[in-house]
């Protein structure tokens, strides 16, 4: 067993198998050897979240690795298993902490669920939704927004 | 609205999952969007530096491109006269495959090429693997699937000394497997099945020392297995279904510990199970022969296959009574012996392995029952038994018709 800390000082005692999905956890236990008996402290993930993470390692502990051949095929967001879907279905702020948790802890599936999950979001909606989602202003003049505006007809000829 | 701002790494890994449209669409989200966008890294399908596309792009740092069937037409018309110099991975899929030539002959520093699901919508006759293959002397996994391929090997693929992958599965290859694919050393996936290709397996094959994977089936394949097949002593799965191949099976074989698959169905091999079911093979998990001209009866040694899973030998001419010594392959699922000349009783005890699900006994000459019927009447997940065309004794087949499938 492994214990692991959250910022908000959460410990959680959890199976090495599932541990062992964060590269970064991996590494750190590598290090610090078996018999360190210390819980692993984890500052930029809050409880709740790695309470999350860890969900998600349960779920796909006996997952086989992925095939080395796989990894030419082409990205597509809509490829996610139902059960995924329903992990992913949290509100927004708790998706994003969990990309980034999954990115921190360098635990490359979550990490790539979570993006999809963001792809998927963004797809049908227009730009100033995009904003809205992202939180970010429109800092372009008018001027600079048309002339992409001209850029991008290129690509809609399809 | 979302509090937590995801930094801009993050915010690429998002995009990575995105169309061409939506990413330019979302250039007009904010400055930094676009920039990212408009990145170097940023390079799927090159669309940074084919905005705007009227301008000869700078592929000089383009070193991952994915071009995809859905792509702009000027996209895919642009991409043809492009030269990829520092492009390490070049996937095409769906896109016409004469857009490939040109790559192959600029693309020096790839290590990475996968075309898949290509045509001929722009134009252009039979589509061959250009002899100069071989000057991409840094390609790590080269990739052709259903592709309508044709053509031979060229033999010049002996110069790709780091190849570790060769798939060109589905295409429609013609002519030998080149002897010179044997000097590929570093070769580890080596998949060449649904093609057209016809003559032996070269016996130089047992060069490939690194090689895990083989699989050459629904070929036109011919003459003996090579003895040097069993220097593949990495290899996991091996299938050669499908093709013409004959002779006995070398014994060799039976020395490759690490060998999980070996399928050998629909072949014109003959000989005895017993010259390569040995000790070494601990690691099979599924054997397949079926549809062929073996001989003689399974061996008793077939107990030191302990992880078989799945054993299947239909349709060939294997004799004498099963051994009880199957009955020790704990682990086995499905045991498939139909049309053979077996006789006797069938001895296992069939009660004892544990995850049984699919016995077919079908088709073999005298009665093949004793087994330990009591323990098989409990067990309600053993699906699928057929003993059809034995000759049944009748109240056994009375006692079990309401469980089995006769």
């Amino acid at each position: 067993m492994v214990k692991i800390t959250s910022s908000d000082n959460q410990e959680f005692t959890i199976a090495k198998e599932i541990a062992n999905q964060s590269v970064l956890i991996k590494n750190m236990l590598e290090d610090v050897g078996e018999a360190d008996d210390q819980p692993i402290p984890l500052p930029n993930v809050s409880g709740a979240i790695l309470q999350k993470v860890i969900e998600y390692a349960t779920m796909h502990k006996d997952d086989p690795p992925a095939a080395p051949e796989e990894e030419t095929r082409p990205k597509s967001s809509e490829d996610i298993e139902e059960r995924d879907k329903e992990f992913m279905n949290v509100d927004q702020g708790t998706l994003f902490e969990v990309i980034l948790a999954a990115n921190y802890l360098d635990m490359k599936n979550l990490l790539d669920l979570g993006c999809k999950t963001v792809a998927n979001m963004i797809k049908g909606k227009s730009v100033e939704e995009i904003r809205k989602t992202f939180n970010i202003v429109n800092d372009f003049t008018p001027e600079e927004e048309e002339q992409i505006r001209k850029e991008n007809e290129w690509c809609e000829d399809r | 609205m979302a509090t937590t701002h995801l930094p801009n790494e993050l915010i690429e890994s998002i995009l990575d999952w995105i169309d061409i449209q939506t990413a330019s669409k979302m250039r007009l989200v904010s400055k930094s969007f676009n920039a990212i966008i408009a990145s170097d890294r940023f390079s799927r399908a090159g669309i940074a530096r084919l905005i705007p596309p009227h301008k000869e792009p700078d592929v000089s740092n383009w070193t991952r491109v994915f071009l995809f069937g859905a792509s702009p037409v000027s996209l895919q018309r642009a991409f043809v006269s492009l030269r990829l110099i520092n492009t390490k991975s070049l996937n095409l899929w769906n896109l016409d495959i004469h857009a490939m030539s040109t790559a192959i002959t600029t693309a020096h520093s790839l290590t990475n090429l996968g075309i898949f699901y290509g045509n001929k919508k722009i134009g252009g006759g039979d589509w061959n693997i250009p002899a100069e293959i071989g000057m991409l002397e840094n390609l790590e996994a080269f990739t052709v699937t259903h592709s309508e391929l044709a053509g031979e090997i060229p033999p010049t693929i002996s110069k790709l000394s780091k190849l570790c992958s060769l798939k060109l599965s589905v295409n429609n290859l013609t002519g030998c497997i080149p002897d010179s694919i044997c000097a590929c050393e570093s070769l580890q996936f080596l998949i060449l099945d649904s093609n057209k290709l016809a003559g032996p397996i070269p016996t130089g094959i047992g060069r490939l020392r690194n090689l895990t994977r083989m699989i050459l089936s629904s070929n036109q394949l011919s003459g003996d297995i090579p003895h040097s097949i069993g220097f593949l002593q990495c290899l996991r799965v091996l299938n050669l279904s499908n093709n013409r191949f004959s002779g006995d099976v070398p014994n060799s074989i039976g020395s490759i510990s690490t060998l999980k698959i070996l399928n050998l169905c629909d072949n014109e091999l003959t000989g005895c199970l017993a010259s390569f079911i040995m000790e070494n093979l601990c690691s099979l998990t599924e054997l397949f022969l079926d549809n062929n001209k073996f001989t003689g009866p399974i061996p008793d040694q077939i107990c030191v296959l302990k992880r078989l899973v799945s054993f299947s030998a239909v349709s060939n001419r294997l004799s004498g009574v099963v051994p009880e010594t199957i009955g020790q392959l704990e682990n086995l699922q499905n045991l498939m012996l139909a049309r053979n000349n077996f006789s006797g009783k069938f001895p296992l005890d069939i009660g004892s392995i544990k995850y049984l699900e699919h016995l077919e006994i079908s088709g073999n000459n005298d009665p093949l029952l004793g087994i330990i019927f009591d323990e098989i009447e409990s067990r309600e997940e053993f699906l699928l038994v057929k003993f059809s065309d034995n000759s049944l004794f009748g109240d056994l087949a009375e006692a079990f018709r309401s469980n089995f499938l006769f």
